[in-house]
């Protein structure tokens, strides 16, 4: 006991005693709050975009007009519809909603979503500017275009990105040229296609002598989708974002999971390679039972990944605490992530799985890392391991779609994988068999992996390094001493 | 504390040990016994280290019986054991002060007794202002310093080093010798595996020669000694043969060879229980015209030499 304890304690000391551990701790809440700022600030910091058409016929330049003018109503939508997400359908977010819908200014839709009403209109931005032709010609627009000229803006001196030459001399038969630098562009593109398009098929109904409004009307119809829970009353039984937060738990702690495991056990493998290169391992088999060094060293590192859980939680709930004060959502729903993380149903749960998923792959790698001497060596052999341990990660993408995908039950009586892919498939209440079963079977596993572990470790120690991995193997496994 | 001595701290009864195909060691009696220092020699590829580490349990026998301290190898008993391995290393992001108390108290030692034996020995090599750094600041030579340190910082009764010389400059190497007469003073019982003959012949009270994973001789130093014959160097006038008197000196010679080409001076290997009186007498009485006679030492080196060069020889005849 005392040999695993110090051998325990020198091993945690080694990872937390370091200012790099700390370092990087700290860096989380930063990268998660990067992570999650990037897209925006990537799309904020691009500018709008100006583009001019020339249209001599004069039939779509309103239409233009409107289409850019819809986007923006897109755009404004989407926001809307991500606050839903993530606060539900409160009263506010309701109205904000109809009032977008019935035409209503902006400035009237952010008064109706409150203190965060202009924070959240300016999140809005729009990406195209229909702007008045400099010239009439392409000739005449390419100084503009290249930037050798400017436009002259009520903002100043401005870009023009690209222009429309509308021909459509043949009522039927319209031709677009569209002229640009930035020739990956493809959303203005379709933009104007699909206006000057609309335009078309309007005018072809109106020679038809077809009501246009009507086909409009038509093709707007569609039903509207109620998420409801036959678990909840009826008069409650609507689907909210409360209802959603154990699956994302469940998700996020498969992850977490699945992040920790795979850090502390490289971290074993790095561990054991080193007293190896150093030569230490013929000192330490003098001081301690091969038994007390295992179990010390997966003792050791168990506690480092928990001081991780614990550092990754903490940053996580001040990233979610900035992230919710910054952008003035629901503080109900930081409660809520909270309240189902909190779950005895999924907190147990993750640290028996993290348990048994830490001695699987934890021993494995404290095993292959005692048959190599260098990093090098260890890399032929954890090729295959990270391909494994890359199937439950893969797998949680697919739970996200279809918890109860019978490739994913499949996959759930795995052991190597139960831990992971058990985690997220929880909160969708599999059979209790099934629960029962695969528990029962990674235990198993986990017990005959540990004995393994500890034969080969053994033979790993005792007779050295060298290339003979699977002999060495072997010869730990078949030993009968 | 009284210790018993003259009962055996390490015993290795008939003990072999094999890798694949290859006989590491074969059938191995050595018993060491309390408060002595035990010379354990051998070319490398002998076994000695296979030897040193199947007696600590490090490592399975195949056959035979390993008693450490009366009993199976066990933590316990190895608990009252200072090992420093061939091949030797240290945690190098440990500090020095923090490695030793380490090893001392997995050893079992509280952590305050061992870090002030740690201090003791870092002053006593001359290491005291290393004490805080990490051990990837420092030199090979005081690295290997330390490692001696966690070997002993526990003061164990039994102090197995495994070529303890070698990295060693000879400074540090009559320190090390220093320290190893202390231990044994101390009444420790030292065993350690050397290449360097010299520190074999002035420590050890018993000497174990090992070749081809059998031992080929066990003994004192004096013993070893006597396994080769005493030699002499005659310096005779030019052009004088002593092969011309050889017969006088037949029973008391193996042989007469010229040491250079001016076939000036001869060594001359005596018969057992000849000595150089003797020769200088049967030189006179055969008027040799002798300029000098100078008795030539036995050494250890040449014991070594010649044991392991006998046993190759016999080696290569049992094979063809």
């Amino acid at each position: 006991m005392r040999h695993m304890i110090l051998i325990a304690r020198r091993e945690y000391l080694s990872y937390v005693a370091t200012i790099g551990f700390w370092v990087s701790l700290c860096m989380i809440p930063i990268f998660l709050i990067l992570g999650l700022a990037l897209p925006v600030l990537l799309d904020r910091a691009s500018p709008t975009r100006n583009f001019t058409v020339i249209d001599p016929s004069g039939r779509f330049i309103s239409v233009m007009e409107t289409a850019i003018s819809d986007d923006r109503k897109e755009q404004i939508g989407a926001v809307l519809d991500g606050l839903i997400l993530i606060d539900g359908e409160t009263d506010g977010l309701k109205a904000a909603r109809q009032a977008l819908a019935d035409g209503r200014s902006e400035a009237e839709i952010a008064a109706l979503l409150g203190p965060r009403g202009k924070t959240t209109m300016a999140a809005v931005r729009s990406d195209f500017r229909l702007v008045p032709a400099p010239a009439q010609t392409a000739d005449g627009l390419r100084p503009f275009l290249i930037e050798d000229k400017k436009l002259d803006t009520p903002r100043g001196p401005e870009t023009l990105s690209a222009a429309i030459l509308i021909d459509s001399t043949e009522d039927q038969k319209v031709g677009i040229q569209y002229w640009s630098t930035n020739i990956t562009e493809q959303r203005l593109k379709r933009l104007v296609r699909n206006a000057v398009r609309d335009q078309m098929r309007l005018e072809g109904f109106a020679r038809a002598g077809i009501d246009f409004s009507l086909v409009q009307e038509i093709t707007d119809l569609g039903p509207q989708i109620t998420s409801l829970s036959p678990e909840k009353n009826n008069d409650e039984a609507e689907v909210t974002a409360q209802d959603r937060m154990p699956y994302m738990v469940a998700i996020m702690f498969a992850f977490v999971l699945w992040s920790v495991v795979f850090s502390v056990a490289n971290m074993l493998l790095t561990s054991v390679i080193e007293e190896k290169s150093n030569k230490i391992l013929d000192s330490l088999l003098c001081a301690a039972p091969l038994r007390s060094i295992l179990i010390g060293k997966l003792f050791g590192v168990a506690a480092v990944s928990f001081t991780l859980l614990a550092g990754w939680a903490m940053a996580g709930l001040l990233t979610a605490w900035l992230a919710s004060t910054v952008t003035h959502t629901n503080q109900d729903n930081l409660n809520g992530l909270l309240f189902a993380a909190s779950n005895p149903g999924l907190f147990l749960p993750f640290f028996g799985y993290f348990v048994f998923g830490y001695l699987m792959f934890g021993s494995i790698f404290l095993a292959l890392g005692s048959l190599c001497e260098t990093l090098q060596e260890a890399q032929t052999l954890m090729t295959p391991m990270i391909f494994l341990m890359m199937v439950p990660m893969m797998a949680l993408v697919f739970v996200m779609q279809d918890p109860q995908s019978p490739i994913l039950m499949v996959l759930s009586w795995i052991p190597l994988f139960t831990p992971y892919i058990m985690m997220a498939r929880l909160p969708t209440d599999p059979a209790l068999s099934e629960i029962i079963g695969t528990t029962l079977v990674m235990v198993a596993t986990t017990v005959l992996v540990l004995w393994a572990a500890g034969r080969v470790f053994r033979a790993g120690t005792m007779y050295g390094a060298g290339s003979d991995y699977f002999k060495k193997m072997l010869t730990g496994l078949l030993s009968k001493k | 504390m009284v210790r018993l001595m003259n009962h055996s701290v390490l015993h290795l009864e008939n003990v072999s040990k094999s890798f694949g195909s290859k006989l590491a060691v074969s059938n191995l009696d050595l018993n060491v016994r309390a408060g002595s220092i035990t010379g354990f020699l051998g070319p490398n590829g002998a076994g000695k280290s296979t030897s040193i580490r199947m007696g600590l349990g490090i490592l399975p026998a195949d056959s035979g019986k390993v008693h450490l301290f009366g009993q199976k190898p066990n933590y316990r008993a190895l608990d009252r054991v200072g090992f420093l391995p061939e091949e030797r290393g240290l945690y190098r992001k440990m500090k020095v002060l923090a490695v030793i108390v380490y090893f001392a108290r997995l050893k079992g030692m509280k952590a305050a007794a061992a870090r002030t034996n740690a201090m003791t020995l870092l002053t006593q090599f001359d290491l005291a202002d290393v004490a805080h750094k990490k051990v990837r600041e420092l030199s090979k030579g005081m690295a290997q310093k330390v490692q001696i340190i966690c070997a002993i910082v526990h003061k164990p009764e039994f102090v197995i080093l495994d070529e303890p010389f070698s990295g060693l400059d000879p400074v540090n190497q009559q320190t090390l010798e220093g320290l190893i007469r202390d231990l044994a003073k101390a009444g420790t019982t030292i065993l350690f595996s050397t290449h360097v003959m010299e520190h074999a012949e002035r420590l050890c009270d018993r000497i174990v020669l090992l070749s081809q994973g059998r031992k080929i001789f066990d003994g004192n130093v004096s013993q070893a000694l006597d396994t080769i014959n005493e030699r002499v160097i005659l310096e005779t006038a030019k052009d004088c043969d002593p092969n011309a008197v050889i017969g006088q000196l037949a029973s008391q010679v193996h042989a007469i060879e010229p040491t250079g080409p001016d076939s000036i001076r001869w060594s001359v290997e005596l018969a057992t229980g000849c000595n150089s009186q003797q020769v200088l007498r049967a030189c006179v009485e055969a008027k040799l015209p002798l300029r000098a006679i100078e008795p030539k030492r036995r050494h250890l080196h040449d014991v070594f030499v010649h044991l392991v060069e006998q046993d190759q020889q016999a080696n290569n005849r049992a094979a063809s």
